[in-house]
């Protein structure tokens, strides 16, 4: 068996909003739900080929389905992964607007993580809803949740505020620039604009000493220089053949990002394994591509740590097979700011509770044992 | 370098090997470990975790709505009732409405 696999179900690619920078044009985003059917074999699937297993719940918009259709979900996961075995996860990534206290109580009873898409303050550029009493409720009833927040080229210069707005809050949130893909081209911010306010709100989260929230994806860049896994850090963690996209017709993609067809993996009614979708002809064109990218990386000092980045983010950017595109240029100068940081304090040793307790805890613990230090 | 006419597996451990560390580091991820749901859920911050099924009764809806029209309609006729059970304890809610004819 394999050890793991993340596994994006898109059970509809219709959505109840219109968010201005979907990756997903209006007419992909039509109403019809996956099958029950084809959920139950990648389950099944999954469950026999791999020892654990996280499941993503996207879209469109996944709460458009009834709560029914999640508790069928998790029953055919507790039949096929075992009752509480700690071989799977569930994760649903939602706007927001259709969550309820009932299905909050269901996901707390469940242990689904929720992710919810918002912007806070600056929620009115890219969609319309306000959440505030839906994230309200979530603290209230101690739901595990993390927010997404999308930087367009609007916020750019606001990415300090956002995490100050959710850091009053306690909540995670991650800050995720807009992806030139579908509607999203005339959102994408510019780089020099993306770098420096993120280097703003990194500034300010590292400098926070009483913060009780990890910023994303600022932290996963410290554990990673720290020498720590972080799979969930999909774009620089060599995503393929740990990744896999099930869409509401049943086909499978290496990710749920915007993927062209011409990566598709097939279809899960006609495949016999996950392994079989990687052998089709889609698969090895992103493999081949990346691959290619990923030679001209090699010579890059932070190739070890990002991986030759997102293949879809330079798909979109300047192609498959050419790195250098707005997503890595980005990644390398925030990861060498984030990093020369962390450098600083483990080369200083200074005062570390002037300092954000996440990073103090990461830091301090590669001090307690420096043979896991990575430079 | 050419690398259209190898197989898939040479590929995949081509892949791999660009970034060996991301696979070990994946390996020894293998069995992830509980999040902290668990330690939220053993502490009993879920204490109304009996919502749930105290709501799982046939009129409600997935959604917590009423489950169909004829569930509407009891709904509907039960406020009816109240009000005017209400409005008859109270002679027309204390006098606000002057038509009461009780």
């Amino acid at each position: 068996m394999k050890p793991h696999i993340t596994i994006v179900i898109k059970p509809t690619l219709f959505c109840n909003t219109d968010c201005k920078h979907c990756y997903h044009t209006p007419e992909e985003r039509v109403p019809g739900n996956i099958s029950l059917e084809r959920v139950e074999k990648i389950i099944r699937l999954a469950s026999e080929e791999y020892q654990t297993a996280w499941f993503i719940w996207h879209g469109g918009e996944p709460m458009t389905l009834p709560m029914s259709f999640y508790k069928d979900v998790m029953a055919l996961e507790e039949k096929y992964f075992g009752k509480d075995s700690m071989r799977y996860g569930n994760t649903i990534n939602t706007n927001g607007t259709l969550l309820n206290k009932r299905f909050m109580a269901y996901c707390r009873e469940k242990k689904i993580n929720i992710g919810v898409s918002y912007e806070g303050p600056y929620n009115n550029i890219l969609r319309a809803e306000d959440l505030e009493k839906t994230l309200n409720t979530l603290s209230n009833k101690e739901n595990m949740y993390s927010v997404t927040s999308t930087v367009s080229k609007e916020t750019v210069d606001k990415q300090k505020d956002i995490y100050r707005y959710f850091r009053e809050k306690d909540i995670t949130v991650s800050l995720s620039p807009v992806i030139g893909a579908g509607c999203g081209k005339p959102y994408v911010p510019d780089t020099d604009d993306f770098v420096n306010g993120s280097i703003a709100a990194f500034d300010d989260w590292l400098h926070d000493s009483t913060s009780r929230v990890p910023l994303m994806p600022f932290y996963l860049y410290i554990r990673n220089y720290l020498g720590d896994p972080t799979p969930s850090d999909c774009a620089h963690t060599s995503c393929l053949t740990k990744w896999i996209c099930l869409y509401p017709d049943g086909s499978l993609y290496p990710c749920a990002k915007a993927c062209p067809k011409e990566f598709c993996l097939g279809n899960i009614d006609q495949v016999g394994s996950i392994a079989d979708a990687f052998q089709s002809e889609g698969f090895r064109n992103i493999l081949v591509g990346s691959i290619k990218r990923r030679d001209k990386c090699a010579s890059c000092d932070i190739f070890k740590f990002c991986n030759g980045g997102c293949s879809i983010d330079a798909y979109y950017e300047n192609g498959l097979e050419e790195n250098g595109g707005q997503s890595c240029e980005s990644y390398r100068r925030i990861f060498k700011h984030v990093s020369s940081e962390i450098q600083r304090i483990l080369d200083e040793k200074p005062d570390m509770d002037g300092y954000n307790p996440f990073v103090k805890d990461a830091v301090i613990g590669k001090l307690i044992n420096p043979k896991t230090i990575s430079q | 370098m050419s690398y259209d006419a190898e197989s898939i597996e040479k590929l995949t451990a081509m892949y791999e090997s660009q970034s060996p560390n991301a696979f070990i580091a994946f390996s020894m991820e293998g069995l992830p470990q509980d999040n902290q749901h668990a330690e939220r859920f053993d502490k009993g911050a879920d204490a109304e975790h009996s919502e749930l099924s105290s709501c799982d009764y046939c009129c409600c809806s997935d959604k917590g709505y009423c489950n169909s029209w004829g569930w509407h309609l009891c709904c509907i006729g039960s406020i009816v009732v109240l009000v005017a059970c209400c409005c008859y304890v109270t002679d027309g809610f204390f006098g606000a409405w002057p038509y009461w004819p009780f």
